[in-house]
């Protein structure tokens, strides 16, 4: 029997208590302390709002300023305030939620599964009552598990995104415009007028474009919410395994690398969210006329004698 | 069969309504808070600050501006203090000038005057004097002519002689 088993490494989040027919994960719970956490900074940052910042609020200005100054450096002062608020909400919760990873406790502090136990005829009790070697090493339930490795919340999030972005695209482009970018028959019908065989042609591919862009809306939900559960995961997998083969030391190397990560899921969430949400807002006809009058105007001065 | 088969996928990783929609609730909870309260708080301190700053920099604009003036209109007064000095200084050398031409004029008339005086004054002793001498010479020579004589001569008839004697003898030194 060793000291230390390596723990068990489970996708699925676990029931740690019900509230009523609510079941209640250890990620669920993690999520709930991440919004306390996030009020809780919120509510000291802004408590004072002094002229001159300092300590958490300076803290709390530098991160919401770099946040908006990205969000309108990427879809300009107007679009960008509209942003704003779903872009910084994802980058601030997701990296809230990434970093509690490494905080002491999470992943390594729960409830003994005796049912797993008896069903491993394992008849060994905790030290103290509340330190687990040996056999049960690797038989807890975390009451406490990162948020973004559960797919429940990375799916809530990723839908969020893309909900909004065809609402911000129904408001900004119009109905027509919107759904034209989706199920375009326009060329078809307009060349089927003229019996323009190649426009029709044209026109047939624009409509299976159109369908394709429905499938890529709809992937974009998967790859938003794998992308982010696979990294956050591995993640929390490589400190647990890592900790077994090599505690305490491990955690020297992997501890930066993983709040590294953190950031950097956190960033490439909220900044894929800003580019499907500019996408959603930009009118493809709009896009080409402006891609073509720059054409002309390049040809212009090129043609134009000095 | 193949949403069957997503569906067992997603039921794997734990994917289920009931979790799904109590993250989801919990995502929209921390959303509406930081959306409705925590930067609209923090945007307006932001705005705030950067209108004070402008504010300040504006300011700063302003006074550079004002001191550019004041620093001209100073100048510009020097210039004119310097200009309006160096007139004064001229006219103050020119009525000196003028004054001390008209004194030295007045005392040339002056001294002339003064000698004109003492010129008419010595002609008028000297007649005085040639007067006095012509009457000392006649009595003088009655007296002489008397003794001379012997004789009382008419006194009239004398001092006619004498001083037509004397007046001849005038004309003759003249």
């Amino acid at each position: 029997m060793g000291l230390w088993k390596l723990l068990e490494i489970r996708i699925q989040p676990e029931v740690i208590f019900h509230i009523g027919p609510l079941p209640v994960t250890n990620t669920l719970l993690c999520t709930w302390i991440s919004i306390l956490i996030l009020v809780v900074f919120f509510f000291f940052a802004t408590r004072r709002r002094a002229l001159v910042p300092s300590g958490i609020q300076n803290v709390a200005e530098y991160l919401i300023e770099y946040l908006l100054g990205l969000v309108e450096g990427v879809s300009g002062k107007e679009k960008g305030r509209r942003f704003f608020p779903l872009v910084a909400t994802l980058f601030i919760f997701i990296i809230t939620c990434n970093l509690l990873d490494v905080i002491p406790g999470v992943d390594t502090v729960g409830t003994l599964n005796i049912t797993a136990a008896q069903a491993a005829h394992i008849t060994s009790k905790p030290v103290l009552g509340f330190l687990l070697f040996g056999d049960l090493s690797n038989l807890m339930v975390p009451w406490i598990r990162p948020a973004t490795t559960d797919l429940n919340l990375n799916f809530a999030m990723a839908l969020t995104v893309v909900v909004t972005c065809q609402v911000f695209g129904f408001t900004t482009l119009g109905p027509r415009e919107h759904v034209s970018k989706y199920i375009n028959l326009r060329t078809f019908f307009r060349s089927l007028r003229k019996l323009d065989f190649a426009g029709m042609f044209q026109g047939i591919i624009e409509f299976f474009v159109g369908i394709i862009d429905i499938i890529s809306e709809l992937s974009r939900i998967l790859s938003l919410a794998f992308r982010l559960f696979g990294n956050i995961f591995a993640g929390s997998a490589v400190l647990a395994v890592f900790a077994f083969i090599l505690p305490f030391i491990s955690d020297v190397v992997f501890i930066p690398f993983e709040l590294f990560i953190a950031f950097v899921q956190a960033l490439v969430f909220s900044l894929l969210s800003l580019v499907y949400l500019e996408m959603a807002t930009t009118s493809e006809h709009s896009a080409e006329e402006e891609y073509e009058q720059k054409e002309e105007q390049r040809e212009g001065v090129a043609v134009s004698p000095p | 069969m193949q949403t069957i088969i997503l569906a067992d996928l997603l039921g794997g990783f734990g994917v289920n309504a009931v979790a799904f929609l109590s993250q989801l609730v919990s995502f929209g909870i921390v959303f509406f808070i930081l959306w409705r309260w925590a930067f609209p708080a923090i945007l307006k301190t932001l705005n705030r600050r950067q209108a004070v700053i402008q504010e300040g920099i504006e300011n700063a604009e302003r006074a550079r501006r004002e001191l550019d003036e004041a620093t001209e209109r100073a100048e510009q007064i020097m210039r004119e203090a310097r200009r309006h000095a160096q007139e004064t200084f001229e006219q103050a050398a020119k009525g000196a000038e003028a004054e001390a031409n008209r004194i030295i004029e007045e005392a040339h008339a002056h001294a002339d005057q003064v000698a004109q005086q003492q010129i008419a004054r010595i002609q008028q002793e000297a007649a005085r004097a040639r007067a006095e001498l012509n009457r000392l010479v006649v009595n003088l020579s009655i007296t002489a002519a008397s003794k001379v004589i012997s004789k009382s001569v008419d006194s009239k008839d004398n001092r006619r002689l004498v001083e037509e004697f004397v007046s001849t003898n005038q004309t003759k030194e003249q």
